[in-house]
């Protein structure tokens, strides 16, 4: 494939070519994926990706990435969303590689970048502790530099996805004596370093999405710390706020309500005030929640940063997504229980996955009570 | 790397200033000629606003803003017109824009035309009439299929029969314009409020103006009085009139919800202030998503009057605009009230003026339960939309 500049596209003829490619090329049976896809069965749309050059749309194009414009970025995650693509593992593209890209060495962005984008390396993420949830900063993992290696000893939790993953990337304890956001440290590691172990964690859904983490005495070498000693909360901190649009997004609840009108259509319930008026609310706050993310959008695509008010769309949105997903467990009535495909007068439905994908919602990605903090804090200005 | 902007970007762009100076004007006016003690004093006033000040309002152009020059007007769009509807409502003006300009005036103008409309869109645009249509049955339906009034041929004129209620202004009006079937269809009869055979009598309301009911009863009119127009040409008035009253919440949330902010700052209690308790702080988070949800569907719904959309896309954006903006200045005023405690509910306070105009301005049109229904009526859910 060779180099093309997509941006000098219009938006138009880009649009429909990247429809176009994804229409050809994205497996019938992934499209609106029930549960997080595992590596196994998006490899071969991952390494196809990759084939394309479109594995990395926002990445500079020096680096293997599309380096599209912020308003052209915006054209691929819709086209993406409109064709119900399901979310690979992809921490090496969202968070590893524009890290390494702004903070990492020649050597490592030479080393790493490549083997991101080849789906040789598949990383997750070494975040929270089973005492370092919402207060992230006083996580306790310990790396201790003994000559060329770090020695790590700690647990990390809720590593999404970490049987699948080649690399970890976690946020780790250097400095004991600093306050607690000052001795943080970036660090990056194989999965199969001794002393690194995985246990699956079950969740609510019997699904088994993420691990426990347990580090015990493992040798990471030196050079493998992102950035300065130390300086690894200030760089967790940027990234996570380029997490947070793309978690406050409709989608979901879109999803959501339109397995609700289905439901509400099969069973006849179009004629029913009490459900109609229930439905007419949580309809208009799907509506007017995607009205408000369509002006954070916007401000996207004329290439400005977001501010902390971009807070509020992740709360609206997934709170949105749990009541209308309650909602379909309700409406399916005394089935509301049953699991997986249930007939209702002759059609299936699932309502569960939906209950169950709603729940984590709130809580990850920084909880809805710690969005909160921040909109009273930095956008309200009210001290605590 | 970026474009070339494109001229429709650049006349954007020009609109963009356009509307910034107005915003400047208005926002000078409302500080020096609409303080909060004028709106205050007014409350108990017959009538219920002041004329003189409506006339200077049309002096500075705001009366026929959206009428075409012909009659006066600056044939201006809604975008301007929300500039100045947000910054007269913020300070609680009690002359009836909406009621006037956007909604009795936008009848008017696409109204045959005949003598008597030019001559009283004219008046609107100096300030110098003030009528109001009447519309809505007592029941308050938003449907047009069923005038209130049936007018009857009588000579070289007509009889009009029937009740109307929910007319703004409730007092004050120079004219009422109707709503009668007519055995051709619809039509508008201007009347004046003193007629033989009309009845006018003033609901009060919440914020001490009023909503006039009105009774005709073998009200004799003369032909010229009957001015046609298309039920589909109300129903494209009534969405404008309806997004400018939820431009006007929208600005009663803002006022409230920055009041509320300003007392969680400086009210102090256990020692410290209220504002620093976890508690009123994500209630106040919860206040600002509202406002800024309602902030973005308005300003859909703003665009959408001034685009080319089809009817169908405007009807439904005025009842999501209004659905929302009701909804939310309701809870915003609940919330106001709770977090400033007792002081909220004294008449004193200026709190309490601005949650008497959000009851009167709510219910008005069709209150949030009524435009939820009506957008669902509008968009009924179908199988197989992706969201």
């Amino acid at each position: 494939m060779q180099k093309t500049d997509w941006n000098t596209l219009t938006d138009d003829d880009f649009r429909s070519q990247v429809r176009a490619f994804f229409h050809a090329n994205y497996p019938e049976h992934l499209r609106y994926p029930k549960t997080r896809l595992r590596w196994a069965q998006v490899k071969d749309w991952y390494l196809t990706l990759s084939k394309q050059g479109w594995l990395a749309p926002a990445w500079p194009q020096q680096y293997g990435g599309m380096g599209l414009t912020p308003s052209k970025l915006v054209i691929f995650m819709e086209e993406l969303e409109l064709h119900g693509i399901g979310r690979a593992p992809d921490m090496g593209i969202v968070m590893v590689g524009p890290l390494l890209i702004q903070h990492g060495t020649e050597e490592q962005k030479a080393y790493y970048l490549p083997k991101i984008l080849s789906g040789e390396h598949v990383w997750c993420q070494g975040y929270s502790e089973p005492n370092a949830g919402s207060d992230l900063a006083s996580l306790r993992t310990e790396a201790v530099l003994d000559g060329d290696h770090f020695i790590v000893n700690g647990q990390k939790t809720w590593t999404s996805l970490a049987q699948d993953a080649t690399h970890i990337f976690m946020l780790v304890r250097t400095d004991k004596q600093a306050k607690k956001q000052e001795g943080i440290s970036f660090l990056l590691a194989e999965t199969s370093t001794p002393g690194i172990e995985l246990r699956p964690i079950r969740n609510l859904a019997g699904h088994e999405e993420f691990c426990e983490t347990f580090l015990r005495d493992v040798r990471v070498p030196k050079e493998n710390i992102v950035g300065e000693m130390n300086r690894g909360w200030t760089i967790a901190k940027a990234l996570l706020s380029f997490e947070r649009i793309g978690i406050g997004g409709p989608k979901q609840s879109q999803y959501a309500m339109a397995r609700l009108e289905e439901l509400a259509l099969q069973l006849g319930l179009t004629e029913d005030q009490g459900f109609m008026d229930t439905y007419a609310r949580y309809k208009l706050d799907v509506l007017d929640h995607a009205a408000l993310y369509e002006r954070f959008v916007d401000q996207v695509r004329r290439g400005e940063t977001l501010g902390s008010d971009v807070s509020m769309l992740k709360i609206m949105g997934t709170e949105n997504y749990q009541k209308i997903s309650q909602l379909l467990v309700e409406t399916a009535g005394s089935a509301g229980g049953l699991v997986g495909d249930v007939d209702m007068a002759g059609d299936s439905f699932d309502w569960l996955t939906s209950y169950y994908n709603a729940r984590p919602a709130t809580i990850y990605g920084g909880s809805n009570e710690i969005q909160r903090n921040i909109l009273s804090s930095q956008v309200l200005g009210l001290k605590s | 790397m970026s474009a070339q902007p494109t001229p429709d970007a650049i006349a954007q762009a020009e609109r963009d200033d356009q509307v910034r100076l107005l915003q400047d004007s208005v926002t000078a006016f409302a500080a020096g000629r609409l303080p909060l003690s004028r709106a205050r004093k007014l409350r108990k006033a017959q009538p219920e606003f002041d004329p003189a000040m409506f006339e200077e309002l049309a002096g500075q152009g705001w009366t026929g803003l959206l009428l075409p020059e012909e009659f006066g007007g600056f044939g201006l769009g809604f975008a301007e017109a929300r500039v100045v509807i947000e910054g007269l409502a913020a300070q609680l003006a009690p002359e009836p824009m909406v009621p006037v300009a956007v909604l009795a005036a936008g009848a008017l103008r696409r109204c045959a035309q005949s003598v008597q409309r030019d001559e009283l869109l004219t008046a609107v645009a100096a300030g110098t009439a003030v009528p109001g249509l009447v519309w809505q049955d007592v029941a308050g339906s938003l449907e047009l299929d069923s005038p209130p009034f049936t007018a009857a041929p009588a000579g070289d004129g007509w009889t009009l029969d029937g009740e109307a209620r929910f007319v703004r202004p409730g007092s004050g009006a120079t004219e009422y314009l109707l709503l009668a079937s007519t055995p051709k269809g619809v039509a508008l009869f201007a009347v004046a409020p003193g007629s033989s055979g009309l009845e006018v009598q003033h609901e009060v309301q919440a914020d001490g103006t009023a909503l006039a009911r009105l009774k005709a009863t073998q009200l004799s009119v003369n032909a010229g009085a009957a001015l046609t127009l298309d039920r589909a040409d109300l129903a494209a008035t009534l969405d404008e009139a309806l997004v400018m009253n939820a431009v006007e919440l929208f600005a009663l949330i803002v006022r409230m919800r920055a009041m509320t902010l300003d007392y969680l700052k400086t009210r102090m209690q256990f020692g410290k202030a209220i504002g620093s308790f976890q508690s009123l702080q994500h209630r106040s988070a919860d206040m600002l998503m509202q406002e800024e949800l309602t902030r973005a569907v308005v300003g859909q719904a703003v665009a959408a009057l001034d685009a080319d959309v089809s009817q169908h896309r405007r009807t439904s954006m005025a009842s999501r605009a209004k659905a929302r903006a009701a909804e939310v200045a309701m809870s915003t005023a609940r919330e106001a009230i709770q977090m400033h405690g007792g002081i909220a509910v004294t008449d004193e306070y200026d709190l309490s003026l601005y949650v008497n105009r959000v009851l009167s301005l709510a219910p008005w049109l069709g209150n949030a339960q009524a435009h939820r229904r009506r957008y669902v009526r509008l968009n009924p859910p179908v199988a197989g939309s992706e969201g």
